[in-house]
């Protein structure tokens, strides 16, 4: 077969160009019909649900004041599609004026588990030996702030946890 | 400027055969008798690239599982950003597919 000369007097008729751009702008087009939608979908990301944010976390009728009980609870959110269960915990006092307090259960120094000491009357985290008190101060060790705490309400008797708010050094 | 751009794609095609494979592709030789009747055979072509493309965004958000094949799809239907689009186009595109090979067979059998 003869190799076609593309550079040939034929090949550049006007009517020949003229298609040859339509071709070209109409491809153009698709291209961009595909783009733009690809675009969109990989990198603006799904809507955002509502949720409410509160968990119930349990009868806290029985608590005795003073005394803080680990409660434990689950947290269900979803991720994509999938509906993700966490087991978390709080540390729940009632204190004295009955108010109801959940601490968050890491210790704000390297986020050890502390818990609870009854002969000590302190929260002990046996890490690196930081100790809180019941309202959940800095009594000695390294860790540099409070413990953290969950946002509460009461309902019926019941407990809601909130998100955890991580406390400042000096409050 | 318009000689730059020449040169560009002068160059471009030296390298890569690019712009005379298109040429070849688009300047194809015929017969005089061919008409409309014959570009079923691009068109399939190109419903299999949609098809590949938007199969393979839809496989980034797809679990094919059977317990999660139906709550992903509709994770992709109702919370994704163009994900009716993208699975619209995948389904139709199949569907079209379909008919335009069957065109095309007819075409070229009968």
């Amino acid at each position: 077969m003869m190799p076609v000369d593309y550079n040939a007097e034929v090949y550049k008729s006007t009517r020949r160009a003229f298609h040859l751009a339509v071709v070209y702008v109409l491809g153009g087009i698709i291209a961009l019909a595909m783009a733009i939608p690809t675009a969109l979908y990989l990198l603006v990301p799904p809507k955002a649900r509502k949720e409410s944010g509160w968990i119930d976390a349990g009868d806290i009728s029985q608590l005795a004041p003073g005394v803080p009980v680990e409660l434990t609870f689950q947290e269900s959110r979803l991720d994509g599609w999938r509906l993700v269960t966490e087991k978390k915990i709080a540390w729940v006092v009632k204190e004295a004026n009955s108010k109801i307090v959940a601490f968050g259960p890491q210790c704000t120094h390297l986020a050890c588990a502390y818990h609870w000491e009854m002969e000590a009357g302190r929260f002990i985290c046996p890490c690196h030996g930081s100790n809180f008190s019941l309202d959940g101060k800095v009594l000695a060790g390294p860790a540099a702030r409070p413990l953290d705490r969950y946002l509460t309400k009461i309902e019926n008797n019941r407990l809601q946890i909130g998100e955890l708010r991580q406390s400042t050094p000096k409050g | 400027m318009r000689k730059t751009f020449g040169q560009f794609i002068e160059d471009l095609d030296h390298r890569t055969g690019l712009h005379s494979g298109l040429r070849n592709f688009l300047y194809e030789e015929i017969p005089a008798s061919s008409g409309w009747h014959q570009v079923f055979g691009s068109v399939a072509l190109f419903l299999m690239l949609i098809q590949f493309f938007t199969g393979a965004m839809l496989a980034f958000n797809y679990a094919p599982t059977p317990g999660d094949a139906y709550s992903s799809l509709r994770y992709i239907l109702t919370e994704v950003t163009a994900g009716r689009l993208m699975r619209g186009l995948h389904h139709w595109g199949a569907s079209m597919l379909i008919v335009i090979v069957v065109l095309h067979m007819v075409q070229v059998f009968l």
